[in-house]
């Protein structure tokens, strides 16, 4: 039997994926002399290491989409506009991105962000719930939260139970358990969203495996100082997103560092000043 | 009075509560958002608990509606600058190509597009189609053109996708073709490039960055000599004479494009060997001479002549090249002073700047050589001076560094292969004054330091650690701290400017300098910069003095 390929959501599994070296001097063959260091790549090796390529593909150019197109509303050649502005004021407001690779540790283990867009509609599964991995309709989530202080825990807790009592509302059968190292406050602050289907556990999670067969999760945790494991359909990841390397780049641009700034997206009504004048942040600044 | 005029970068909740607060206080708001509508499919936990429509907010419509708002979707902010205590800002607006009036919403284009793509929109989850179809709430297509990300953190934005899939197929005459298009000098580069696309590769999210740079070197070896009698026969002599200051990359980069277009180039240069850094700063253990002079040659192939020896400034002045019929002159002369230390005794017999003890190594002179050398920096530089002096036999190599590796500018590559072959580093550490001997190098007093907030460039600054002062045995000292470029020759009447940074001042795009006919790139612009970046602005140059010459 061969491999079994998740079939939802494609994981590149089939392109080779380890990076090549090149073949160097070795190091006592090399610090007399001034010979090359680095031998080239090889034939096999070469090859190899293009079928890595991922190919990120933007429009090709193919003009497909423009002949099926009966308005004919399709213009190709339309060019990106300027538009230049006097401003006296600038408010940097969050672009959050998520911090976790886009590519998940294992096929069923998503992050809040992806879980989110799940939940949509206009999602890329329609706002059902699904497994990546076999699009089965999950029976058992965990969200597993990873803060670093208590300002962060409550804003991912209020994440996570709002994604939590979004995909109870739409999945029947469904059982969800919110992983916390806090119990009590979770249950005082959302005391009426927590119900039927909606389990908190304090628990410290030691290790996330995965079932070679089923590709379900276990997940092995300390609570009340024992060692428990449980078996899951489908795991959230719930941490902190980072502000994104567009409004890094720009903020250096206007003469700010926002390299250890991260803005969360809750309004408030008032603005935080940045060490440049006339500038300022919105939202929640940590 | 007219009201303020604020902008409000990003159109989160917190963007678009911002943007309607400013408004209602009577001032102008432009809210700019990169996605093709305000917030995207975002979920508002805030008002989640409170309301049932969890993904669209009342919010939006109120924004959308407010006279004083001015929304700007699918936006990024190009460009910023201060002036005069307001900010001049610079909005690109990406094109749709889908004109919204018309569309009527059938899908057929998604339908057919071919292209897979990870969908960003949905933070990764699932594939989407270069024909997007964002949300119900803007209800816009949109057709994605960008460039991948290899391909624009490119200096010279090679098609980098295209030449990996001619390797993948074996075909590699035409990722060789692919890649001259843009890059003359592909072997060279493919040795030495410090790779800013391998920085960018998204298959780093899934295990580890793509060699995209050996790749370029292996199919540039496998073809070297390969590719130019079509390039060749299409030339056609215009008889306009350009003249060029400095054989380095950029200046050649330029005379090849030059070439190409029918110019009769000239390359002055003042050493006795053409290349520039990659002739004499770079060792030849990283980039092998005749590899360098096999693609240097291509450019003399193309009919520009290489003139070695030839300082401009000491017999021949910039405007002496116009009256002998150069009708434009672009200047490359990079960076090739060794920046001083300015601590006591950096003049002992001893001290050999980085840059010079390269140049006078690959130019195959006699070198003063120390049995413990102390290599001062953190750049290519630093590395290439301290495995340099370690092959010519010094016992004992280290480089001193005043920040940590991670601050290090020179690429990680490089400082592994210098701590492999035994090259000691002391990180957070900066000298005080060369102590000496006779008049020689006896030793070198030091600071340790430690990391305080961040500066101007991001880095955080170092500062010293009070009473930390120590002193270390040396014999030989090689500053590598950064270099600058030798402007001397250039017309005495100021009308090429340059900075107190002492580098020319040139438009980045178009490289001219305020005088009609004048040119420059590459380091003597930038400052010390990757080779890549020097060919890129020669190729613009190239551009530039073509549109020039025809318009004149």
């Amino acid at each position: 039997m061969g491999e079994i390929q998740p079939r939802y959501i494609i994981d590149f599994n089939d392109i080779p994926s380890k990076r090549q070296h090149m073949p160097e001097l070795k190091v006592e063959e090399r610090i007399t002399n001034f010979e090359e260091v680095e031998l080239g790549f090889s034939i096999e090796k070469a090859q190899q290491e293009a079928r890595r390529c991922l190919s990120c593909r933007r429009c090709l150019g193919c003009g497909l989409c423009l002949a099926v197109c009966k308005p004919k509303a399709i213009v190709f050649e339309q060019e990106d506009e300027f538009v230049e502005l006097s401003i006296d004021e600038i408010v940097i407001a969050p672009e959050m991105v998520s911090s976790s690779p886009m590519v998940n540790e294992y096929i069923n283990v998503i992050n809040a962000f992806q879980f989110e867009s799940m939940l949509s509609l206009n999602g890329p599964t329609g706002g059902v719930i699904m497994r990546p991995f076999d699009g089965d309709i999950p029976q058992k989530i965990a969200f597993i939260i990873n803060a670093k202080s208590d300002g962060d825990n409550n804003y991912l807790i209020s994440y996570a139970v709002c994604e939590a009592v979004l995909a109870l509302q739409k999945t029947e059968k469904l059982a969800v358990s919110i992983f916390v190292s806090d119990k009590e406050s979770i249950i005082k602050t959302y005391e009426k969203e927590i119900k039927e289907g909606l389990t908190v556990i304090e628990g410290e999670i030691k290790e996330v495996k995965e079932k070679e067969d089923t590709k379900n999760l276990s997940v092995i945790f300390i609570e009340n100082d024992q060692s428990r494991e449980e078996e899951f359909d489908m795991i959230v990841r719930v941490q902190l997103p980072k502000t994104s390397s567009y409004l890094k780049a720009l903020s250096m641009k206007l003469g700010l560092n926002m390299n250890d700034k991260i803005l969360l997206d809750t309004p408030s009504p008032t603005l935080t000043d940045t060490s440049v004048p006339n500038i300022f942040y919105t939202g929640l600044v940590l | 009075m007219e009201g303020k005029k604020v902008l409000i970068i990003g159109g989160s909740l917190s963007g678009i509560q911002s943007a309607l607060d400013m408004a209602e206080d009577g001032k102008i708001v432009y809210l700019v958002e990169s996605a093709p509508g305000l917030s995207g499919e975002k979920l508002f936990p805030v008002d989640f608990f409170k309301q049932t429509t969890p993904f669209i907010s009342s919010k939006w419509e109120q924004a959308k509606k407010h006279p004083n708002i001015h929304i700007i979707s699918n936006g990024v902010i190009d460009d910023a600058r201060k002036e005069n205590g307001s900010f001049k800002i610079k909005i690109k607006k990406a094109a749709l190509r889908v004109l919204e009036d018309k569309c009527n919403d059938c899908k057929e284009c998604i339908k057919v597009c071919p292209v897979n793509l990870r969908d960003d929109y949905s933070n990764g989850l699932g594939l989407r189609t270069a024909v997007d179809y964002f949300n119900q709430e803007t209800k816009t297509y949109g057709i994605i053109k960008e460039r991948p990300v290899c391909e624009e953190s490119c200096p010279v934005h090679l098609d980098i996708r295209g030449y990996i899939g001619l390797i993948a197929d074996g075909k590699y005459k035409e990722a060789l073709n692919l890649i001259r298009e843009k890059l003359p000098f592909p072997a060279t580069i493919g040795r030495i490039c410090p790779h800013p696309c391998e920085e960018k590769c998204n298959r780093a999210r899934k295990d580890s960055a793509l060699c995209i740079r050996d790749l370029k070197r292996f199919v540039a070896d496998s073809e070297i000599e390969a590719g130019y009698d079509e390039v060749l026969k299409k030339i056609k002599p215009n008889g306009r004479k350009v003249a060029i200051i400095g054989a380095g990359p950029s200046g050649l980069a330029c005379a090849h494009d030059l070439s190409v277009l029918g110019y009769d180039v000239v390359i002055f240069e003042e050493l006795p060997v053409a290349g520039g850094m990659l002739a004499v700063g770079i060792p030849k253990y990283r980039l092998p001479r005749d590899i360098l002079n096999k693609e240097i040659d291509i450019v003399k192939k193309l009919g520009a002549q290489i003139r070695t020896d030839a300082r401009i400034g000491k017999d021949l002045s910039v405007d002496d090249l116009f009256k002998q019929g150069f009708e434009a002159v672009f200047i490359a002369v990079g960076a090739h002073k060794g920046q001083k230390l300015r601590i006591p005794g950096e003049d002992a017999t001893g001290v050999v700047p980085g840059v010079n003890y390269l140049r006078e190594l690959n130019l195959g002179k006699e070198v003063q050589l120390g049995k413990k050398v102390a290599v001062i920096g953190g750049g290519n530089v630093a590395m290439d001076s301290a495995r340099s002096s370690f092959r010519l036999g010094a016992e004992e190599v280290s480089i001193l560094y005043r920040r940590t590796r991670e601050e290090m500018p020179a690429s990680g590559e490089e400082i592994d292969a210098a701590l492999s072959e035994g090259i000691k580093f002391e990180y957070l550490v900066a000298p005080l004054e060369v102590l000496i001997d006779n008049g020689k190098v006896k030793g070198l007093r030091c600071n340790r330091m430690q990391l305080g907030e961040p500066d101007a460039s991001g880095r955080r600054r170092p500062v010293a650690i009070e009473g930390s002062e120590f002193e270390i045995e040396l014999d030989m000292i090689i500053p590598a701290i950064g270099q600058t470029s030798d402007l001397s020759f250039l017309p005495e009447d100021n009308a090429v400017e340059t900075t107190k940074w002492g580098t020319i001042v040139a438009d980045s795009g178009q490289c001219c300098t305020k005088r009609q006919g004048i040119f420059a790139g590459g380091d003597c612009v930038t400052g010390p910069n990757i080779a890549i970046e020097a060919v890129a602005a020669g190729k613009k140059a190239a551009l530039s003095i073509d549109d020039y010459l025809k318009g004149k």
